[in-house]
């Protein structure tokens, strides 16, 4: 796989707040790269200066060793899925799908079978002469995908496009275009704020936090080593806690050591210790690490949801076994599951 | 009994408003000359209308000034609509202020502005100092129509048309004109009913020997009435009734497109 974008050290501010601050970034050919992050932390942003809607302030947008910084968007081999669909209203759905070859002067008998051929791909056909505006939001999508695709783009920005869909459909819309992605074989860069959307859909997710690259890695890789404890807790629930790095595979917390599997921190560092609900087990007094009282219990549905207070602070726990409030149970955390985090590191920062 | 006083307070206010245009299309069919009393019924002043020259001119000149006034200002209204929407803040406010003060700004001013403009540029009064009345004055009415269209527009929708190849003069043709088209079309009637009913600018800003329709109407008055004045004022009245439902077809149509 070759680099087929890269941004170097991209600044980008609106009135004096600076959305991105020196973001670097490289993304492959063909891969399914996800932004992650709050609203407001300049994923979008990332993906309009790739698109050619703004320009940065400093640093460079790279596309196959070329400097397109300056490039306007309409001579950009990438096309984009706007949050909103941005349907012609004044077109119907064939012309819709056939603008962007009209723009490029292609005989309208080579534009027909590329068109149907569209709306083959999103599930469509025989849809050539509604009006746009008669479309549900899925289909309207659906629509904008395949005037999109239908250029042949290298690259496709998808800035949230399920986010104004209902649950069942936005479900139904992820594979879709994970399938439309695999049948193509093109570059996506898709945006959301949904860390479940990221973690199904990616190959590669690039975590967001004001502005910062805060990780990029794997989903499982972000997922289970999360680099510090923003990208934890925004990444599924997690138990954060304080803790001292004694040495190698020593750590403390909660009031007493533990054994993990984390080295290379400095003596007796302070640390984030982060611990999935999922991995604090509820045992027998006998193999127990800590004690503490279950506080609540709530069904969600697959497991219940608890937690426990401890002398020290409470754990949020998942089980498939429910506890009574009140009881007193003993808790143990395999050493593999303790994730020991350098306070505010970066994705980045081992390299300095 | 309440309904029926309803139904004769709505009766009488639209009678006080119909009741002389009614009485003037009747007596455009009088034979006689007088408004008084009723000769019987004859085309006599519609063919003498059609016949008359000074009236045919001034016709032309009407629908000449309006058509080319409405045509330039439509285009100067549109692209400033455009230019001033992307705005924001105390400097959109400014720009809209003065877009609205010749809209408010009573027209005698305007009209003695623009005469004494005229005189201190050394311009000849005549058909082009009409026409270039014309089109400052009905421009701002055209972006007061214009402008909430554009407002309406999503601005990821000119982005879309840019991100699928249009440069950005395709995006205006293919995408934002027809988008604000409905705001196009009547920024453009109105410009036109406005040029065509306007007496006061067209009175100080014309040259002799090119009258428009109220003038000559007026300068006629001042003779003596001329029933062919009743015949003419039908037509308009005809005529501006038409326009006027022109101007709201579109409206309804788009009304049933939403539902």
């Amino acid at each position: 796989m070759a680099t087929q974008i890269e941004l170097r050290d991209i600044v980008k501010s609106f009135d004096n707040h600076r959305v991105l601050d020196q973001i670097n970034l490289e993304i492959e050919e063909d891969e399914f790269l996800t932004i992650l992050g709050p609203s407001g932390c300049g994923k979008t942003t990332i993906l309009r200066l790739i698109g050619g809607f703004e320009s940065p302030d400093r640093g460079q947008v790279i596309f196959d060793g070329q400097d397109i910084t300056g490039l306007p968007a309409y001579k950009r081999p990438v096309n984009t899925l706007f949050q909103k669909y941005s349907l012609f209203p004044h077109l119907n759905v064939y012309d819709n799908v056939a603008f962007g070859l009209r723009i490029k002067k292609i005989p309208e008998n080579e534009i027909k079978p590329r068109v149907e051929e569209m709306l083959r791909l999103v599930n469509l056909r025989g849809f050539e002469n509604r009006g746009v505006e008669s479309l549900s939001g899925g289909q309207q999508q659906r629509i904008a995908m395949a005037r999109a695709l239908i250029n042949r783009p290298e690259v496709l920005l998808l800035d949230e496009p399920l986010g104004a869909l209902d649950l069942k459909l936005r479900k139904d819309m992820q594979s879709e275009l994970k399938r439309i992605q695999k049948e193509l074989g093109i570059t996506f860069i898709f945006v959301t704020h949904d860390q479940e959307e990221a973690l199904t859909l990616s190959d590669r997710i690039i975590v967001l936090n004001e502005g910062v690259i805060q990780q990029i890695g794997t989903p499982i890789d972000i997922y289970n080593e999360p680099i510090n404890s923003f990208v934890a807790d925004f990444i599924g629930e997690s138990n954060i806690l304080e803790g001292i790095m004694h040495r190698d595979y020593d750590v403390s917390f909660s009031g007493r050591n533990f054994v993990c599997v984390d080295e290379d921190f400095y003596p007796d560092e302070a640390v984030d210790v982060v611990i999935r609900p999922e991995d604090v087990e509820i045992v027998s007094n006998g193999k127990a690490q800590l004690h503490g009282q279950v506080v609540s219990c709530i069904f969600m549905g697959v497991h219940y949801e608890m937690l426990v207070s401890t002398d020290h602070e409470e754990y949020l726990i998942h089980s498939t076994v429910p506890r009574e409030i009140g009881e007193r149970v003993g808790l143990f955390i395999e050493p593999e599951n303790i994730h020991i985090m350098r306070k505010g590191e970066v994705e980045g920062d081992e390299d300095l | 009994m309440s309904r029926f006083l309803k139904r004769l307070y709505l009766f009488l206010i639209y009678g006080f408003l119909y009741a002389p245009i009614l009485v003037l299309i009747i007596f455009s069919f009088n034979e006689g000359r007088t408004r008084g009393s009723w000769d019987g019924f004859s085309l006599v002043w519609y063919r003498r209308l059609v016949r008359d020259r000074e009236i045919l001119s001034a016709v032309y000149h009407s629908l000449l000034v309006a058509s080319i006034s409405t045509i330039v200002s439509t285009i100067i209204g549109v692209l400033g609509a455009i230019g001033i929407s992307p705005y924001r803040g105390k400097l959109k406010r400014a720009i809209l202020g003065m877009n609205q003060i010749p809209v408010l700004n009573p027209d005698i001013v305007m009209a003695v502005g623009l005469m004494v403009f005229y005189r201190s540029l050394g311009l000849d009064f005549g058909l082009l100092s009409l026409i270039l009345s014309h089109i400052a004055f009905t421009v701002p009415y055209v972006v007061l129509s214009v402008l909430p269209k554009l407002k309406q527009m999503p601005s990821s929708l000119p982005e879309a048309a840019m991100d699928l190849g249009a440069t950005p003069a395709q995006t205006l043709w293919k995408v934002v004109i027809p988008y604000i088209k409905p705001g196009i079309i009547s920024g453009a009637l109105m410009a036109f009913t406005l040029s065509i009913d306007d007496f006061v600018i067209s009175f100080f800003t014309t040259g002799s020997g090119v009258d428009t329709i109220s003038t000559l109407v007026y300068s006629m008055a001042r003779r003596g009435i001329n029933p062919e004045i009743n015949a003419l004022s039908a037509i308009m009245f005809v005529v501006v009734l038409l326009l006027l439902v022109i101007m709201n077809l579109p409206k309804e149509k788009s009304a049933q497109e939403g539902r």
